[in-house]
């Protein structure tokens, strides 16, 4: 019951916005603040088998944004780690590091959660108000034009996942986490 | 003109009396220029290398016209990111303008250029509008740009934005063929040290910058950089006085909150150029302030002043003093579906001019005033369809009140192409030349001022389409038209020659310019430019100065490569073709440029670049009598940051 009301919130809150696709700057820029963000990420030790098994990065509801985060991510390497990017669809293996849900999927986000089985993964969304809805990060085009970010460190550290301090200076509004 | 001739070309003219020199160069100032067109050149690539706070200072909607997405203006525009400046190598902002493929770009000697966009182009190419960080640096004598005396600190330029056409709509009568606008890095972008430097068989230099915090969440950054380069040669080898040194100092402070932005940015600068009988000089500085605030509304403002002082002295030809007070306001406001765009500007400048046995500017002192209003809707007609109408009245000195309308139209069949459609009327408003200037500097007269030279007129039309059709490759093509009437002659006259408005015809051509990211490591770019000049003198006049007035290629093309090797080395290797130059005759050539550049750990950078490896020397402007010609160059860097 819980969910479905979410859901319906999600729906209302981002329904308008799906019908407008991003600009391929924007894209760009969203595609490289989701790499930024590794970088400020500390996952439990379990997440990764190896000290160089791959990142995996999952991106759901935005082709584009794939498509750009895969030429980011080509010949890159986070620390020791290289990344991978994929196209993900619920039901498909979980074992994912992040997560973006664009646009055309974030209303299904409480079932995608589901979905991730508690797999310590970083939900990155680009919808407003989808920080409620269990997205971790969700970037916005602030009205002077440029994308900023806001935080849920409480459904962070439900999943197990440390944010630097210095990506939550950064950040247009925080919301608190429970230590 | 004659002053802008004074370097190497003229002296070197032995042959050449003085006088009938200065007069057939003021002729050749009857040119202007070719070339422009858009790109998809900031890639999620590129942005993956900046920080988060950088990436969140990107403007990725349109706020006002400076900042407009340009992926999605209904314009022929090239961007040149700051990654292609640092890939090419180059050490100077017009050896960077060659990397837009809508640009024609001509070395002269060492330090100048001819530079224009759709054809015209000439060392005193005026259809082309100049601005740097929104600064116009061009000059009233002649309403062309002395790229002698301009420069920047090339590791904090942002991006060049170069739009081919006319931008007269938004940026008034000097932007008949074209703009380019240097935009530099705001200061919150390029914090803590900088240190570059390097040298070759040609040029030496050195630049340094620091950048820090202000209080109230501002930054700062200041600069120095010199330079010298070189003498060049003539053909046979003989060399030509025309060494250079540059020094220039400058800073930049960015404020901003989530409604406002200010900016305070300034500069000084001095260079001596040798050249017969004794060196040239040139210094200068300005100052400027700029405020941008959102409203809650979503409306903008923006604000903006700034006072540039120049100064040149040409021993034995002229020396001029200018000053010039700009300011300009704008706001955009969106209403339904239309996006409302409306501003103004004023401009005050004082010219001083010393003359000459040579040459005479009369008066010597002019007092110039340019006022324009500018009104601008872009019109959302369906979500895939937008109507761009836009009219701007700018009145000075010479002509009185010149009306600049366009039409845009610009159709999304989808996210990932763009077919747009343009008709515009541009006019470049006399500059002291065409009616001040006199040869020699007392009577007799050769050349005599006219006070009735009219405004040149440019009705244009263009189609452009851009596409993305795949993730790893995007290209755009532009076909443009441009008539023009009462283009500058030069009227024959017992009782001295003046400059008339004889001329008329049109110029036609396609650019045409793609991406091909073949792997992720390496890149492919490509672009074209081809055109057809038909220009006549008008039934029944006597006049001459053709010639001068058109001398550029049919064709030219540029292909490059960007090579991202193991262990952090870059290759890069470009292959650039002029076509030749029909008169004075300057033949074709084709330039091999190659860089590689190795980081052996974060923020420090060595590379080697070669220019025209294959090549010991060519000219690329001006008559064979006279003229110099570019050399085979080899220069090393090093740049170090924090």
């Amino acid at each position: 019951m819980a969910d479905g009301a979410a859901l319906a919130l999600a729906a209302l809150a981002i329904g308008p916005a799906a019908a407008q696709p991003a600009m391929p700057l924007e894209r760009a820029v969203k595609a490289a603040f989701v790499y930024k963000f590794i970088s400020y990420v500390e996952w439990p030790a379990q997440a990764f088998d190896t000290p160089d098994a791959p990142l995996v990065v999952g991106v759901v509801g935005s082709d584009p944004i794939a498509a750009d985060l895969q030429q980011i991510v080509a010949g890159r390497a986070v620390g020791e780690r290289p990344v991978l990017v994929k196209r993900w669809r619920e039901g498909e293996s979980s074992d994912l590091h992040v997560l973006f849900v664009g646009r055309a999927d974030v209303a299904r986000l409480p079932a995608i959660q589901r979905s991730l089985a508690g797999q310590p993964t970083l939900i990155v969304t680009e919808s407003p108000g989808a920080l409620g809805t269990g997205s971790m990060i969700n970037l916005v085009v602030a009205p002077d034009g440029r994308v900023r970010f806001e935080v849920a460190l409480d459904a962070a550290e439900r999943s197990g996942l440390k944010l630097s301090s210095r990506m939550l200076a950064l950040a247009k509004a925080v919301r608190p986490g429970g230590s | 003109m004659t002053a802008y001739a004074s370097g190497a070309r003229c002296p070197a003219a032995r042959n050449c009396a003085r006088a009938v020199c200065a007069a057939v160069l003021a002729v050749a100032s009857l040119a202007s220029a070719q070339g422009n067109a858009p790109a998809m050149a900031i890639t999620a690539t590129n942005l993956a290398d900046l920080s988060l706070e950088q990436l969140g200072n990107i403007v990725v909607l349109s706020v006002s016209r400076r900042e407009e997405s340009l992926a999605e203006a209904p314009a022929s525009i090239y961007v040149i990111t700051a990654d292609e400046i640092r890939r090419a190598g180059v050490t100077s902002l017009p050896e960077a303008l060659r990397l837009a493929p809508n640009l024609m770009v001509a070395r002269a000697d060492t330090n100048q250029y001819a530079i224009s966009a759709r054809g015209f182009n000439n060392v005193l190419a005026n259809k082309l509008l100049v601005m740097i960080d929104g600064r116009t640096v061009y000059t009233p004598l002649f309403s062309g740009v002395f790229w002698e005396a301009q420069d920047v600190m090339l590791e904090d330029i942002d991006r060049i934005e170069v739009v081919s056409g006319p931008g007269a709509t938004l940026w008034g009568v000097n932007a008949v063929n074209g703009v380019i606008n240097v935009i530099t890095r705001r200061a919150g972008e390029t914090q803590g040290p900088l240190v570059a430097g390097g040298g070759g068989n040609l040029e030496y230099g050195a630049a340094t910058r620091f950048g820090g915090t202000l209080p109230l969440g501002g930054n700062y950054r200041l600069y120095a950089k010199y330079f010298h380069r070189n003498h060049s040669e003539f053909g046979d080898g003989t060399p030509i006085r025309d060494a250079s040194n540059h020094a220039q100092v400058g800073f930049r402070a960015d404020w901003a909150d989530a409604n406002d932005t200010v900016t305070l940015q300034g500069d000084a600068y001095q260079g001596e150029i040798d050249q017969v009988p004794t060196e040239r000089t040139v210094d200068g500085a300005n100052l400027l302030g700029r405020w941008t605030r959102r409203f809650a509304d979503g409306s903008t403002a923006h604000v903006q002043a700034y006072w540039d002082r120049t100064h040149r002295e040409h021993p034995a030809q002229f020396e001029e003093h200018l000053d010039t007070f700009d300011f300009e306001a704008q706001y955009g406001v969106a209403l339904g579906r239309h996006d409302l765009l409306v501003g103004g500007g004023y401009r005050y400048a004082r010219d001083r001019v010393v003359n000459s046995a040579q040459q005479a500017f009369i008066p010597t002192d002019r007092s110039l005033r340019w006022a324009n209003a500018f009104v601008q809707d872009r019109i959302g007609l369906t979500p895939a369809v937008d109507l761009i109408l836009g009219a701007k009245v700018e009145h000075n000195v010479y002509t009185g009140a010149e009306f600049l309308p366009s039409a845009r139209v610009a159709i999304r069949p989808s996210a990932n192409d763009m077919l747009w459609l343009a008709v515009s009327r541009a006019v470049r408003a006399p500059a002291r030349i065409d009616r001040d200037l006199n040869v020699p500097g007392a009577p007799p007269f050769f050349l005599v001022g006219n006070d009735s030279f009219e405004a040149e007129i440019a009705n244009v039309a263009e189609i452009g389409y851009r596409a993305q059709p795949l993730v790893s490759l995007s290209y755009t093509v532009t076909i443009y038209h441009h008539d023009y009437t009462r283009l500058r002659s030069l009227h024959p006259d017992s009782a001295g020659s003046v400059f008339a408005n004889a001329f008329e015809g049109s110029t036609t051509g396609v650019e045409a310019w793609g991406v091909w990211r073949v792997t992720p490591a390496w890149r492919i770019s490509a672009g074209v430019l081809a055109q057809r000049e038909r220009l006549l003198v008008e039934a029944g006049s006597p006049d001459t100065g053709l010639q001068q007035l058109v001398n550029d290629p049919a064709v030219q093309w540029q292909v490059r490569s960007t090579l991202d090797l193991p262990s952090n080395q870059e290759i890069d290797l470009a292959v650039r073709h002029v076509g030749a130059l029909p008169d004075p005759t300057v033949p074709a050539y084709t330039a091999f440029d190659a860089r590689w550049a190795w980081r052996p750990r974060a923020g420090l950078e060595v590379s080697v670049t070669g220019q025209n490896l294959f090549d010991p020397r060519h000219p690329e402007w001006g008559s064979s009598v006279n003229r110099a010609e570019v050399g085979r160059s080899v220069f090393a860097n090093l740049r170090w940051s924090i």
